[in-house]
């Protein structure tokens, strides 16, 4: 039996578009505030503050808004640099700070974790004609909470192999930090 | 109803004691056929990597909603998981084979050991070094709860299916939610479910 059958479908989550898509401010939909209340509690349990490193440079890469994934809208991104995190270099508790931030609607669906403290959580919630997820990944060095909404199509294939979701860092050619989420 | 009365007030540990008495009764009758796969931390600790995927009621009836009537496969997946009350995965891939043994998952087995549940397909397979272990449970002759324990050298994955299941319709699920492909096939002259392993040929063989 090989679970492996990872979809040819390479969600890719990368600074330049998330920051492209925050450019144009998405119309308030319900979960905004869960993914606020999110982000504070984690600032305000490990006394850190967002990072926006992301957005130098960014002046350049606005054409290349078209890397949002298909299918998937209302991007929010919270990036953190573990660094700074007082005491806590690696967050092994963060995923329940999180939660604890999140309303009962917020359903854990898919969880992986990898061996060296690479965890990925994936929350799912009804957003009416689509879907919300609110993503927490984290490693050594960074954690980011992201959520966004994916239309029906791609919430049909993220259920259908939700062991598919996968977590790979990169970096792009212009040295913009990079999440990727394989779903 | 005045003696009745009296009687209560007097010895305040009678309620409890009395429901506790029925507890067995109750848990006996009222099985619960979600397994406790959480407790599998020693394990996971061997593991390169865990995915958990659970979809509980509310997270199936979100899944519902978004999957298609007009796909076949997804209508037949639907009608399946319409009643259902959870579906958890919990798979682990380990980096060398022996990683992990019977005792890891001890936890698991004693609860599979419990009133309920019974041992329905047993596949070892040498060829594949591949282990299939499937039980249920069932309730008033009917199924109200499956486990399927895969285990291979480098991988573990344990299922959980937790409501009433159509084992006829058992194999719509493989591949989908989650579930990986078990080759269930109903060949079975009883009526019940058999572990298919698909040769290199083509052909089916069973190996118990």
């Amino acid at each position: 039996m090989n679970m492996r059958n990872k979809l040819s479908h390479t969600f890719v989550i990368a600074a330049l578009a998330l920051f492209a898509a925050g450019l144009a401010p998405a119309p308030a939909v319900a979960g905004d505030n869960d993914f606020g209340r999110a982000v504070k509690q984690v600032e305000s349990t490990y006394h850190v503050r967002r990072s926006y490193r992301f957005i130098l440079g960014v002046g350049v890469k606005i054409a290349s808004v078209a890397a949002r994934p298909e299918g998937v809208s209302h991007l929010k991104l919270a990036l953190f640099q573990n660094e700074r995190f007082r005491g806590h270099q690696s967050p092994a508790d963060l995923v329940d700070v999180v939660r604890s931030a999140l309303g009962p609607e917020w359903r854990p669906f898919v969880e992986v974790k990898e061996r060296g403290g690479e965890r990925t959580l994936v929350y799912a919630r009804d957003g009416g004609k689509d879907a919300q997820l609110l993503v927490v990944t984290t490693d050594q060095e960074e954690t980011v909470l992201v959520q966004m909404e994916i239309n029906p199509d791609r919430m049909a294939k993220l259920i259908d192999r939700p062991h598919c979701v996968r977590r790979s860092k990169g970096e792009h050619a212009d040295g913009d930090a990079a999440v990727e989420l394989g779903f | 109803m005045t003696t009745r009365t009296t009687t209560v007030k007097h010895r305040p540990w009678f309620l409890p004691l009395a429901l506790l008495a029925l507890l067995p009764a109750a848990t006996a009758r009222g099985q619960d056929a979600k397994l406790r796969i959480k407790n599998l931390e020693k394990l996971a600790d061997k593991a390169a990597e865990v995915v958990d995927v659970t979809l509980d009621k509310p997270m199936l009836e979100l899944a519902s909603k978004f999957m298609k009537d007009e796909d076949d496969d997804d209508a037949e997946a639907l009608a399946l998981i319409k009643d259902m009350k959870g579906i958890y995965v919990k798979s682990f891939e380990f980096d060398e084979e022996g990683e992990y043994s019977d005792a890891d998952i001890e936890p698991i087995l004693t609860q599979l050991k419990g009133p309920g549940w019974s041992k329905l397909v047993d596949v070892r397979s040498k060829r594949d070094r591949e282990t299939d272990e499937v039980y249920i449970m069932e309730q008033d002759g009917k199924i109200i709860g499956l486990a399927v324990i895969a285990a291979e050298p480098k991988e573990l994955t344990i299922v959980n299916i937790v409501g009433p299941i159509d084992l006829d319709k058992l194999s719509k699920l493989e591949g989908h939610l989650g579930v990986p492909h078990l080759d269930l096939d109903r060949t079975d002259p009883s009526g019940r479910p058999q572990a298919r392993k698909p040769s290199k040929e083509g052909s089916h063989e069973h190996e118990e």
